[in-house]
């Protein structure tokens, strides 16, 4: 980043590939939508190359990038709002076909783990922004805690006890959407 | 410590990261307060259930969109810097020609009139310069695309593998090409972003075999993972048996297991 920081911008392209796979999981778990997250991965790396005079190389990379992708992701919330109710209608026929009545064992352990994935997403999207986005930085992009902690400007024992509350919170609400009794 | 201090520690414990003293600590608390122990129970099921939750697809047009963004704020900025210096004919050619992109575009443009203009001359003649002109175009491209991904610079590398996305599906020197990238080029990205670019061969059979021959050949795992990904979207049902024998690998990284198990439970 140093280098890209000092005009050599074609250096930008090793850092894209190097990082535009996991940008691109945090947003789509961040918000659930492909397109978009393609949109959002590109306007982080222009914010990169745009504000690339205020990267400060004593800091690692990562942290400066998730911050602006944090930035990126608040912005496009902000003026998401209003469609959020058509979001989820398309999810409720995303579904597909409800499952047949009769199963072999295998079918019915596949089926019932499908219906697990679908209920914890449900419950992802429902838990409040904050808790998703650390349970995402610590469950998805394979961050140390220590990272974490600079991209939010916390310590990291802050960090260690906020994924846990996160944990605990996103398994309330998909017990509960499961229907059953949360420990 | 309390209730509240040991469950902190119940993410970290379940990614196999706590130190050896935190985790004989926390056992013996588990052992003795049942109330830790049923949470520690019900949320290891949330965590590890949120280990499965299928990654999404990037679009086709990631790669290639960022690429041609580059290129053209590169462009931008190269020019408004010497733009005070420079005012000769001479000056802009050199940096038109020093751009593959630029001067693929401009010459498909030339070409494109071209064949607009003798479409326009004589209507009998527009199947054979479409064709012709198809097969310019895609010669071009597979040259750009060949000769950047010789480069000594692992950058340009990088660009002749976004060029390998503007190649016909049936270009089989490119695939050729790619999979030598894969197989033999020193920069992890570069291996990975040709990992990427294979999905324009995906329907070939040539290309999913050699992608599920160079998950053995790798030594970094992220790129054996982007292998593992690239099988899976393909639905390559032919890999599994190599898929299998990765997951039950002792020598396999653990992620990269993990994710070849993944990858054989949505294969099936």
């Amino acid at each position: 980043m140093a280098q890209v920081r000092e005009g050599d911008l074609r250096r930008l392209a090793i850092l894209f590939e190097r990082h535009h796979r996991a940008l691109f999981n945090f947003f789509v778990h961040m918000n659930g939508d492909p397109d978009l997250s393609d949109d959002l991965v590109q306007d982080v790396f222009f914010r990169i190359l745009r504000y690339r005079a205020s990267y400060d190389n004593r800091r690692p990379f990562s942290a400066w990038m998730y911050q602006i992708a944090r930035n990126v992701n608040l912005d496009n919330a902000r003026k998401r709002r209003s469609e959020l109710q058509l979001a989820a209608e398309a999810d409720e026929d995303e579904r597909g076909p409800r499952e047949p009545v009769s199963m072999t064992p295998d079918a019915e352990r596949a089926a019932s783990r499908r219906e697990e994935v679908r209920l914890l997403r449900k419950a992802l999207e429902l838990l409040p922004e904050d808790k998703r986005e650390i349970l995402i930085l610590s469950r998805f992009q394979n961050l140390k805690y220590h990272e974490i902690a600079a991209i939010l400007g916390c310590e990291v024992g802050a960090v260690k006890v906020r994924v846990y509350r996160a944990t605990r919170a996103l398994g309330q609400i998909f017990f509960e959407l499961a229907g059953e009794k949360a420990s | 410590m309390k209730c509240e201090d040991y469950r902190a520690l119940f993410p970290e414990y379940w990614e196999g990261g706590l130190e050896e003293e935190d985790r004989a600590a926390l056992e013996l608390h588990l052992a003795s307060c049942a109330a830790c122990r049923v949470e520690a129970d019900s949320l290891a099921r949330i965590w590890q259930g949120l280990g499965r939750l299928p990654l999404a697809l990037r679009g086709r047009d990631l790669r290639r969109r960022f690429y041609e963004k580059l290129e053209a704020y590169q462009f931008g900025v190269e020019e408004s810097e010497a733009g005070a210096q420079r005012s000769g004919l001479w000056e802009s050619w050199k940096a038109w020609w020093s751009r593959p992109a630029l001067q693929l575009g401009v010459s498909a443009a030339m070409l494109a009139i071209g064949f607009l203009a003798g479409y326009r001359v004589d209507d009998r003649r527009d199947s054979a310069q479409l064709s012709q002109l198809r097969s310019e175009v895609g010669n071009m491209r597979q040259l750009i695309t060949l000769s950047l991904l010789e480069q000594q610079n692992a950058t340009d590398r990088l660009r002749g593998v976004t060029w390998a996305y503007r190649v016909e599906e049936s270009d089989t020197q490119v695939l050729s090409a790619l999979l030598h990238t894969i197989n033999h080029d020193s920069n992890v990205n570069v291996r990975l972003a040709a990992v990427d670019a294979m999905r324009t061969f995906g329907n070939s059979p040539i290309a999913r075999r050699g992608l599920a021959q160079a998950i053995g050949k790798q030594d970094s795992p992220m790129v054996q993972i982007a292998l593992i990904d690239m099988l899976a979207e393909l639905k390559d049902f032919e890999a599994a048996p190599e898929l299998e024998s990765l997951a039950r690998d002792p020598k396999t990284n653990p992620e990269v297991r993990e994710r070849a198990a993944w990858a054989i439970a949505r294969l099936r």
